[in-house]
């Protein structure tokens, strides 16, 4: 009964009010400071080896240059570029005689993002392949940063140049996803009016050209975008995105990222295969003028290697799907699709060996990765390298 | 709106509100009313879903109004027509497919409801003085708070709170509490909750999975022994949030559970867990038939096997009550084992070694950790039958050998023992910590802190897990 009830006292009315928000304050300071420890960030990028604003080329390294990046999930990373704007471990030059050169095209997995170059699979496979078929196998490695399927069809004449006897090109979703684009969207552009605008002068504007809903779901999304860049909350998805099932839950709330795992693919999804369609029959023409053989193969992403080891997903929703894409597009054109999505299914939780927020795989992905595009190459798939054996 | 979502205790909320506006019975009924109906048709969505279960409902009502006319001799066959109604409506499996409606309809809080129902009828069939009219029949059955997933109140409680001429107070320090177990309650489920059942999720999807024996044999271990985590995080956790609610619309709801892992006993445990179903079962079951065996089997020596023999229908029935396939039977099966051999266990020990024997036994720290060990692992076995299928069953149990089972069931034991008296002690040590009013842990500096603490993190991880995990950044170097 109230009459039962002692009457809070006045000191408590302002102490127990403070308590909470001196609590709330401490734990979200703690976890902030704790988390930028654990997961620190170096001040510099892969950036300043980088143009990223020539639209003819697409993202390219500066010759000669050396870069460290650590993001929070990796290590503290060097990014050496040869003489010929290329993290290839290697000078770009004439190959050896008898030595079997393969020049690999593609994007960050193939570019090693976020792992030492000798643990990439770029520098793994060719000793896997000398030591599979006894001969010498060398791999050089185009791939880039950004280079989306476009951006390898517009640099293609620097593979002809390498004189490769294969092409290789493993690619992943994201690049399906991103197939036109070219360049990349680097930070706060200085002539956009919005960015030199004052945030008052901001709230004005948009309170006259939105209704009041629409502005609170915009500052709503604006506050949870800001809080979303915390290394707070990075701290917990990292560990949130260790269980694979709420991974898995998780990534396919998002319907644009998650498009390519559909049964059915959203009509923007179908323009980008057909993109990729028409860049592969670029590449594959300019390839066979020199008589190179181009093999691709698709890397699956976290997710859909989650789920194909899983064996299960919901319902409209297909990991394979994309991987018989790519091998109808790639072999109606001439060249070989080396499968090994299918592989996954073997390997127990396979979503581990990919940094959980960011997305690109670990040292121990490449690993994997290496062997699993060793035995597809060397099974008789593509007959250069078995007749090499 | 899902069971204990923002949406619903924002609804929740709404109604305490408006139910605050006016001390009036009349007032605070219509709002209690409206809140009910409101969040009926916000489930079902198509009001024609909810025909059958309104037939349900005027069907108890038809026979509770049989009861207070004085034609109890009609109560069999009213207990035994809800009795039929109810399974009908669940459609369960060992009736024929061809007798059952096929259209779509809404069954969602009807194994609570029938439990309702059913307690009103036997009641007024006994000869219970208390008259019900439609608006309490319904105010009482489809109370919002109490609808989906108990806890199973009895009417009289119901009615004492809600059609009291002076409700129950409610002042800061109330408010206060009841704004902590929300934020406890939402803890439970949405955070607590979630991420056991990502857990196990995880854990049995790797039992499927090439791995080594020993990652086999952990994944075992996890699964066993994180269901019944997530199943007290869940329920619990909901069962906090609308007994909070409701005390906010000035009616207090009985409690569901008692700190369950902490029973030293498998009979104990069912003291603690979901305790309004086995209260309930006990008054209506258990009693009555034990009762009734006793008076037709005289024999003294006999009696402790009757209350046996009533125990395990009683908790068999339990499982059948909460599904309708064969692995529900199973589980019932092994619920009304666990009690019986655990009521034998004790008689038996109680002749062996007398009756003080046995207490000062069951007083040994050793010998209690390890039957609450035993009883944490008993429960994870039987829980296999609530969330699996046979199919599943069958796979999971093929995924190790019987001896390695035979090492996981040791190991959950074990180690449930280990951690749970861990857990005791640290517990009693942390409540050891006393000022002049109280323990420092429960004094209303350390619930604040506490609550806080929790509502951070129940808002910040909620937010997270329904968020969409990121793909890679590429846009953005």
């Amino acid at each position: 009964m109230t009459s039962a009830e002692p009457p809070v006292s006045k000191r408590d009315w302002i102490l127990l009010p403070a308590l909470s928000l001196l609590t709330i304050g401490v734990i979200v300071c703690a976890v902030e400071i704790s988390a930028r420890i654990l997961f620190a960030e170096s001040k510099t990028t892969t950036l300043k080896c980088l143009v990223v604003n020539d639209p003819s080329t697409g993202v390219r390294a500066i010759p000669n240059t050396a870069c460290t990046q650590k993001i929070a999930e990796s290590k503290l990373v060097t990014y050496s570029i040869n003489s010929c704007g290329h993290r290839a471990g290697m000078e770009c030059g004439p190959k050896a005689p008898g030595v079997y050169r393969i020049v690999m095209v593609g994007s960050s997995y193939n570019y090693g993002m976020w792992v030492p170059r000798e643990q990439s699979f770029a520098a793994l496979l060719p000793e896997e392949l000398s030591r599979r078929t006894g001969r010498k196998v060398e791999l050089y490695n185009e791939a880039m940063q950004w280079g989306t399927p476009h951006s390898v069809d517009l640099r293609f004449d620097e593979v002809l140049a390498a004189r490769p006897d294969m092409i290789l090109w493993p690619i992943t979703p994201m690049d399906i996803g991103s197939v036109d684009e070219v360049l990349p969207w680097v930070g706060p552009q200085a002539n956009d009016p919005k960015t030199s605008m004052g945030v008052w002068q901001r709230v004005v504007t948009a309170l006259g050209s939105k209704s009041p809903s629409q502005f609170v779901a915009d500052v709503w999304a604006r506050i949870a975008s800001d809080l979303n860049k915390t290394r707070s909350v990075l701290l917990l998805q990292h560990a949130i995105f260790q269980s694979q099932s709420q991974f898995v839950t998780q990534y396919l709330m998002q319907p644009e990222a998650s498009d390519y795992l559909h049964s059915e693919y959203s009509p923007d999804f179908q323009e980008h295969l057909k993109s990729f369609a028409r860049y592969y029959a670029d590449v594959q023409a300019r390839a066979d003028s020199i008589g190179a053989t181009v093999v691709v193969a698709l890397l699956p992403e976290r997710a859909q290697a989650a789920m194909i080891s899983m064996k299960q997903w919901p319902d409209g929703f297909d990991p394979y799907k994309l991987g018989s894409e790519v091998r109808s597009i790639v072999t109606a054109g001439g060249g070989t699709y080396v499968d090994v999505l299918g592989e996954f299914r073997s390997i127990p939780n396979p979503e581990r060996n990919y940094l959980p927020v960011d997305g690109h795989p670990t040292a121990e992905g490449h690993a994997i990765i290496s062997g699993l595009l060793a035995q597809a190459l060397t099974d008789g798939t593509a007959p250069v390298l078995r007749a090499a054996r | 709106m899902d069971s204990a979502s923002i949406q619903f205790l924002a609804f929740g909320l709404a109604a305490a509100l408006a139910s605050n506006l006016s001390r009036s019975v009349v007032w605070r009924s219509l709002v209690l009313m409206v809140a009910s109906v409101a969040f009926l048709v916000l489930l079902a969505q198509r009001p024609v879903v909810l025909l059958p279960l309104g037939g349900f409902l005027l069907l108890g009502y038809l026979g509770l109004v049989m009861m207070q006319r004085g034609l109890h001799r009609l109560l069999v066959s009213s207990i035994l027509a809800v009795v039929f109604a109810y399974i009908w409506l669940k459609k369960y499996t060992f009736l024929p497919d061809g007798i059952f409606l096929h259209s779509p309809y809404f069954t969602l809080g009807l194994s609570y409801i029938f439990f309702r129902v059913l307690h009103l009828l036997i009641d007024a069939g006994e000869g219970h003085e208390r008259r019900v009219g439609i608006g309490g029949y319904l105010l009482y059955t489809l109370n919002f708070t109490t609808f989906l997933s108990g806890p199973i109140q009895r009417y009289d409680e119901f009615a004492r709170d809600q059609f009291a001429e002076q409700p129950i107070g409610l002042g800061p320090r109330m408010i206060g509490l009841q704004a902590e177990r929300i934020v406890r309650g939402f803890f439970k489920v949405n955070v607590l909750g979630t991420l056991f059942h990502a857990f196990q999720e995880d854990a049995l999807a790797q039992l499927f999975q090439p791995l080594p024996p020993s990652q086999l044999l952990s994944a075992a271990i996890r699964l066993a022994v994180v269901y019944p985590l997530f199943l007290y995080c869940n329920f619990s956790g909901y069962i906090d949030i609308v007994i909070a609610l409701a005390r906010l619309m000035r009616l207090n709801l009985p409690e569901n559970f008692n700190r369950p892992f902490s029973a030293a006993s498998f009979l104990d445990f069912w003291n603690r867990w979901h305790m309004t179903l086995s209260g309930w079962l006990k008054t209506y079951v258990y009693n009555p038939l034990s009762i009734a065996l006793m008076r037709r089997i005289s024999s003294v020596g006999m009696q402790p096997l009757i209350g046996v023999f009533c125990f395990f229908v009683t908790f068999f029935l339990i499982g059948i009550w909460h599904g309708r396939t064969s692995e529900f039977v199973f589980f019932g099966i092994l619920q009304g084992s666990g009690v019986s051999i655990n009521k034998l266990w004790q008689i038996g020990l109680t002749r062996a070694i007398g009756r003080k024997g046995y207490q000062s036994l069951a007083k040994n720290p050793l010998y209690a950790a390890s039957s609450r060990g035993l009883t944490y692992a008993w429960f994870s076995f039987t829980l296999f039958w609530f969330w699996a299928d046979w199919t599943q069953i069958r796979g999971v149990f093929a995924a190790l050998t019987g001896p390695q089972w035979s090492g996981v069931w040791l190991t959950v034991w074990i180690g449930a023992a280990v951690v749970l008296a861990s857990w005791e002690s640290l517990r009693a040590a942390l409540l050891s910590i006393k000022t002049s009013s109280g323990p420092v842990l429960t004094n209303r500096y350390s619930r604040v802190i506490f609550a806080s603490a929790l509502g951070l993190a129940a808002f910040c991880i909620t937010g997270l897990l329904n968020q969409p995990a990121p793909g890679i950044v590429y846009k953005a170097f």
